[in-house]
């Protein structure tokens, strides 16, 4: 059997671009790129965060452009990030000077520095409020007026200092030994984007993978590691939620060159999570004892669910034990990746005429083969 | 004067006006030439872990560059986004720092730097009291201590 060259589905193709772009216009209605900025911050970020480019108005445009599906418009973050050069490396980024905005300790109710609510939707009611049908930009400001008022309070320079020296409880826990310390490790980390995966992969791998994972596949197998496919069951030692700066050191600085001399590019929202997961730790003497073990979550953007779930699966992976799926890497790194699988996914509608025939060819020599030793 | 971090920051989070302003007042003091024009580019931003304390990369974020000189004095303006005319008033601003002679209006420019930088502190100052507002007050509640320490002992 050989391939057939075919031709003439070109006017078909470009008719059914043209008819996804009237799905787009055909209402008569448009929405600027501004507006989708303001009003759905959330989904911006995870396409973001999906695609591993922190780019806001590029991830507004692709999800106007993509009519709301966060599939396509990762995969167009994926393809424009592909067509720049990278220009810098950032230092590295200690998540102790984060601008923090939220943090709160799921493992002690009284923490240094507090707990800090801030805007969460974990106290709300899950019920539509029908009146933002009606919703119109006046009633916007005029709602935004009323909230800032509410929300007044004397400026206070101490607490915008105490918003990036907030204590950890992490750092408590390991001066009174109940989490083991490491040294500052400083092995160049592998980029994902450059090296292709291979296991055991080193942590810096696992990381960047879980970080730029499916939103949703990094919840639901971090989802099944907690709940009896695995053997991590957290609890969340701290979450916190704020900026973190982005820097760069002068091009031709020396290594040891300073924060002081570095140039400030702006600053990325990020949602960090430490898990706490106790674990068996053997000792030098080969003796079994229970210690808490950490789990690690940092997410660009506010998904708090997918920082808590990496954190969880961090620690999962560290086993790299295939009896459980959540526990190896293969399963979980290769299938997390949202370009990867839904590229893969999406390919089976592609025409496989050639191979669908192969596989009908065999089943039908099989049944031809049935029915012929059935009538001997 | 401060230092390049905290000028850059200030710069950057004070938006593109100031930056545009504070380049006129340097281009109309001296030559400036453009070394590399604003481009468009990617950052990758590496960051430490705490649980094991190593290092990752977390992804890119897009920026803008541009580089100038004022005489030998090399300016490099970085910036996030794709705000290429931003990121060459940036340039214009670092090369007026690193520029011998000082450029005349070096000493205006650093003043009102300092004023942004001031005017920055009480933003976040506000936005600080604000999100203070949603911390919890345990005191009211009473009961069992279940501060850290009181836990692990």
């Amino acid at each position: 059997m050989g391939y057939v060259a075919v031709s003439g589905g070109e006017q078909a193709i470009a008719a059914s671009l043209d008819l996804t772009e009237l799905k787009r216009v055909g209402a008569g209605r448009s929405v600027d790129v501004e507006t989708i900025l303001a009003a759905l911050p959330e989904l911006v970020a995870q396409v973001e965060s999906e695609g591993s480019l922190w780019a806001p108005e590029v991830a507004a445009t692709a999800v106007k452009q993509a009519q709301g599906s966060v599939e396509e418009a990762v995969f167009l973050m994926r393809a424009y990030r592909s067509t720049l050069e990278r220009l810098y490396t950032s230092r590295v980024i200690d998540t102790d000077t984060m601008r923090v905005d939220r943090r709160i300790s799921a493992a002690f109710k009284d923490i240094a520095g507090g707990q800090i609510l801030g805007a969460t939707r974990d106290y709300s009611h899950r019920l539509i409020e029908f009146e933002l049908v009606d919703e119109a930009p006046a009633d916007v400001r005029e709602r935004a007026a009323e909230l800032e008022h509410a929300l007044a309070a004397e400026p206070s320079a101490d607490a915008a200092e105490a918003q990036t020296h907030v204590p950890r409880v992490l750092t408590y826990l390991r001066e009174i030994n109940m989490v083991k310390a490491y040294p500052q490790d400083d092995t160049e980390p592998v980029d994902i984007t450059k090296t292709p995966l291979a296991f055991p992969a080193p942590r810096s791998v696992i990381l960047q993978a879980l970080s730029r994972g499916l939103t949703q596949a990094v919840i639901a197998i971090g989802y099944a590691a907690i709940r009896g496919f695995g053997l991590s069951h957290p609890t969340v030692g701290e979450l916190r939620r704020g900026t973190v700066a982005i820097t760069i050191d002068a091009p031709g600085a020396e290594a040891d060159a300073t924060e002081d001399d570095a140039y400030y590019l702006g600053a990325i929202p990020v949602t960090e999570v430490e898990s706490l997961i106790v674990s068996d730790e053997v000792d030098d003497r080969g003796n079994h004892r229970s210690a808490l073990d950490v789990g690690y979550g940092l997410v660009v953007g506010n998904d708090e669910s997918k920082a808590i779930a990496m954190s969880v699966l961090d620690h999962s992976l560290r086993a790299d034990d295939v009896r459980y799926p959540t526990q190896d890497q293969e399963f979980v790194l290769y299938h997390i990746d949202g370009v990867e699988a839904t590229g893969f996914i999406s390919h089976l509608k592609l025409p496989h005429y050639v191979t669908f025939q192969s596989k009908l060819d065999s089943a039908l020599r099989s049944m031809a083969e049935e029915g012929g030793e059935a009538d001997a | 004067m401060l230092t390049r971090r905290a000028r850059t920051e200030v710069l950057v989070e004070s938006g593109p006006a100031l930056a545009h302003e504070l380049a006129a007042l340097v281009e109309a003091s001296c030559p400036v030439r453009v070394a590399v024009p604003p481009r468009q580019g990617l950052v990758m931003n590496q960051v430490r872990e705490t649980a094991r304390m190593s290092r990752f990369y977390l992804g890119e974020a897009l920026m803008s560059e541009c580089r100038v000189r004022i005489g030998d004095a090399e300016g490099i303006g970085v910036v996030l986004g794709a705000d290429g005319d931003f990121a060459r008033s940036l340039a214009v601003v670092d090369a007026a720092y690193a520029a011998k002679p000082v450029p005349e209006p070096l000493a205006e420019v650093d003043d009102r730097i300092q004023a942004a930088g001031r005017a920055l502190e009480r933003k976040r100052a506000a936005e600080a009291a604000r999100i203070q507002r949603s911390r919890v007050d345990f005191d009211e509640m009473g009961g069992q201590d279940m501060s850290v320490q009181a836990v692990v002992k």
